[in-house]
């Protein structure tokens, strides 16, 4: 069990990948075309880049239930100010006040000691009041045009933005959690709290600027996901929120904390757009998918409870799996 | 039988744990209404006696007799069936009912089949705790109730399940002057009714004071058992400590410089340390002794800003310093190390090198602190890894899966690559093998040698007298007695050790 595991760990999501591209290959003659194969990895994006923030999250110990509704207050904010501040000045202020959301959250978590579940979903709620208080209810419509070649145009004709956005925070994330010394204690405080803290670490401020990440990820996402609608919808993406995790443990970050995988997270923001777009290819049901991102949730907790069982850090922590 | 009035017996009871034999061939009764003494230093098989007893440890070999007949304790369960019960230092409480719920729980009286019965339960409560002169309202929370209130609903609990025995162990540990006459008066009532006790404690005097025979275990034997009116504390203390095993030690050969590198003047923490003054000098080995609640823990963790309630002066090389939290006591060069291993201790998802390198980490880089430099991060390890002797399988393995001795030459390692002047080690070979005890000694010796002083604490005693230079005895927060290496042994560090201040060096 504990070598399935550890296999497991390695290259799980890469076997499901390609047990999937296998399967669509077969029943679908257009998955063959780098088009398709494109727009699924598109799709994949939005999930995957947030899920790089939640991925940061959870290797510290903690998690983010808020995300969903910072990607609507980005949406809104941009609506509003776009008119007067044109579209730098409106996703700068946007991006910067989801920065300050997580920076709460983090304050909240850290300093005044709420759980991250009640504190994350707390904030969740309040955001989604603030965005609907801002638009008065209503969806924005933006009438500038240009605004959506941030998210909805192709580099080199072919590639579309959201595919380079996403490999460049790869990149930059990936960097900070395995290069820099922040990674390290991000991996640290999630791997033994008392531990980090008596080797002199700063664990609240390294749990609030991860925080800020989060948000900042999930604003992004915001930016990309408003201009391709050129609407500022106050309730953008519900239940999203649900899918980042899915994403993010299925890539085999461990809930236990200590361990972020980025790339599985990358891969399994891509794995979960398969499921997706299989399911449209069979014309199933949209409320199937809801049940299917589900039980992948379920699955992806699973292995994780084996692995934190079998691999012992669940009984040395005091984690019930 | 009945003419020796002898409620349980053990003959013979062995228990082997793989690569130790925790208890070898021990006789031992208790009579009806008796307290009964059991001493003996850590290790001796005082906690394995009672785990059997409890029903927690089954033995491999030997009998057990309860009231003439041949007795199983198979299961915690049982013991309960047999009239024993086990007070542990850590209560089995919960914490978020109320003293009533905690004293019957799993035999709440009920009104019918499933509704519990409020009144009774709670009348029945306050009825068990007036027969002990406790005053607790049953209704109270135990989340807010101190130590001793929790240890005075443990015995009413053990009362309401009629028990004929009860073990305690070491339970003024953590108790108040107060709180200790206090239960001792309810240990006086106990034995009036019939009660039997085992009476586990450090505090010899205690024993002497309580018990009606005293029991020695030493290495997992018997050594003898004595009517405690026919006896004294030296006898007792002697039987205690027996020979010294002193062949792996390693000797330190330099004498200590007269500098002081570290003053502790007017130390207070909040119950438990009172009024502490020492120094430390370059190149020392001091060493800290005490039993459980004589705060050693709290002092040292305190002077690595574990803890933040101290008050009083610290001098580091002849400058007051203030150390509110770890990373102010690194700054200055104080390294700690733990003894709660995997509390506070391990990293346990990330690999050996990442838990060697945590605290220098910053270091190692380039972009003024940005990015972790792989190569030099290794080179600090190889280096450590070597002066260390750690055995490992790849630098990538996680830490949870080296042995104990070696996960501690890790976390000593990430101490030590800080290159601190002051080292504070906590129980530096618990849970290790003899083995690499020997080896950790050895390198602790070496430090002393290089000019590093250590701080160390340990409750093995032969540990202290073998390695220290000087050792401070600390007794319920208070300096009670200090030795040089000339005038220690582990007879006078046991005796201070336990509040007798007889042997005190001044």
């Amino acid at each position: 069990m504990v070598k399935f595991l550890k296999l497991y760990e390695k290259i799980g999501i890469f076997i499901l990948i390609v047990a999937a591209s296998i399967f669509l290959a077969i029943v679908s003659p257009n998955f063959r075309n780098m088009d398709t194969i494109l727009s699924i990895i598109m799709q994949g994006s939005y999930g995957a880049i947030i899920a790089f923030g939640m991925t940061f999250a959870i290797t510290s110990g903690g998690f983010d239930l808020s995300v969903e509704a910072v990607m609507g207050l980005t949406s809104v904010i941009i609506a509003m100010l776009i008119p007067s501040l044109g579209f730098a000045g409106s996703i700068i202020i946007a991006v910067l006040a989801s920065c300050f959301v997580g920076f709460l959250n983090g304050i909240l978590i850290t300093k005044v000691g709420i759980s991250p579940l009640i504190t994350t979903l707390s904030m969740q709620v309040i955001l989604r009041g603030a965005s609907l208080i801002i638009t008065n209810g209503r969806q924005v419509v933006i009438s500038q045009k240009s605004f959506m070649s941030i998210g909805a145009s192709k580099a080199f004709g072919f590639l579309p933005m959201p595919i380079i956005y996403m490999a460049v925070l790869f990149a930059i994330f990936y960097i900070i959690l395995n290069q820099t010394t922040f990674g390290r204690h991000v991996a640290a405080s999630g791997s033994n709290e008392q531990a980090a803290k008596m080797s002199g670490l700063n664990i609240s401020l390294i749990k609030t600027v991860v925080y800020i990440l989060v948000a900042f990820s999930a604003s992004i996402v915001g930016v990309i996901r408003t201009s391709q609608t050129l609407i500022g919808i106050p309730t953008m993406a519900p239940g999203f929120t649900l899918n980042v995790l899915t994403i993010a443990i299925l890539g085999g970050t461990s809930l236990a904390g200590g361990r972020g995988n980025l790339i599985g997270t990358l891969f399994a923001g891509i794995f979960i757009s398969m499921i997706y777009y299989g399911l449209n290819l069979l014309n199933v049901q949209i409320f199937y998918q809801m049940l299917a991102v589900g039980i992948t949730l379920l699955f992806a907790l699973f292995i994780d409870g084996l692995r934190m069982k079998y691999l012992e850090t669940a009984k040395i922590k005091g984690i019930r799996v | 039988m009945d003419e020796n009035n002898i409620f349980i017996e053990l003959k013979n009871i062995k228990k082997i744990f793989p690569g130790v034999v925790a208890l070898e061939d021990v006789d031992f009764d208790v009579k009806y209404g008796e307290v009964h003494a059991l001493v003996g230093e850590n290790g001796a098989g005082k906690s394995t006696l009672i785990k059997i007893l409890g029903g927690a440890y089954q033995p491999d070999g030997g009998e057990i007799i309860i009231e003439g007949k041949t007795a199983n304790i198979s299961a915690t369960s049982m013991a309960q069936q047999y009239k024993i019960a086990v007070i542990y230092q850590e209560f089995n409480l919960v914490p978020d009912l109320s003293v009533a719920e905690n004293i019957f729980i799993g035999r709440e009286p009920k009104v019918g089949k499933t509704f519990v019965n409020w009144k009774k339960i709670n009348n029945d409560a306050s009825e068990i705790l007036k027969k002990l002169d406790i005053e607790i309202n049953p209704k109270k929370f135990i989340s807010d109730l101190s130590v001793a209130e929790k240890q005075m609903i443990e015995i009413a609990k053990s009362l309401s399940m009629d028990a004929k025995l009860i073990i305690m162990d070491e339970p003024t540990a953590t108790l108040t002057e107060k709180e200790v006459i206090k239960l001792f008066s309810i240990i006086e009532e106990l034995r009036k009714k019939g009660v039997s006790i085992i009476y586990i404690s450090h505090r010899l005097d205690e024993a002497f004071k309580l018990s009606d025979r005293i029991t020695v275990l030493r290495d997992g034997k018997k050594i003898e058992t004595k009517i405690t009116s026919e006896t004294n504390q030296n006898e007792i203390v002697s039987l205690m400590v027996g020979k010294v095993v002193k062949d792996y030690f390693s000797e330190k050969k330099q004498k200590t410089s007269d500098e002081v590198i570290m003053e502790v003047k007017n130390y207070n923490i909040a119950d438990s340390i009172y009024d502490m003054n020492f120094q430390l000098h370059r190149g020392e080995i001091l060493g800290f002794a005490g039993v459980l609640g004589s705060g050693i823990h709290h002092l040292l963790r305190s002077l690595y800003g574990g803890e933040q309630i101290a008050s009083g002066e610290i001098y580091f090389e002849n400058q007051k310093v203030s150390i509110k939290k770890p990373s102010d006591a690194i700054k200055l060069g104080i390294g700690y190390v733990t003894e709660d291993r995997k509390g506070e201790g391990l990293l346990y998802d990330m690999s050996v090198l990442q838990n060697l390198s945590i605290i220098i980490i910053k270091t190692l880089t380039a972009f003024k602190g940005l990015f972790i430099r792989q190569k030099k991060e290794l080179d600090v390890f190889n280096a450590m890894a070597k002066e260390l002797d750690i055995k490992y399988a790849s630098v990538n393995q996680r830490i949870i899966y080296l042995s104990g001795g070696n996960q501690q030459k890790v976390i000593m390692g990430r101490t030590l690559v800080s290159d601190c002047k002051v080292l504070i080690l906590l129980e530096p070979t618990r849970g290790i093998d003899v083995g690499a005890k020997a080896e950790i000694h050895k390198i602790m010796t070496a430090l002393a040698e290089k000019g590093i002083s250590i701080i160390m604490t340990s409750s093995e005693l032969p540990e202290l007298v073998n390695l220290t230079d000087r050792c401070i005895v600390l007794y319920k927060g208070k300096l009670a007695a200090e030795f040089n290496r000339e005038n220690m042994d582990e007879e006078k560090l046991v005796a201070a050790e336990i509040g007798k201040h007889i042997y005190s060096n001044n």
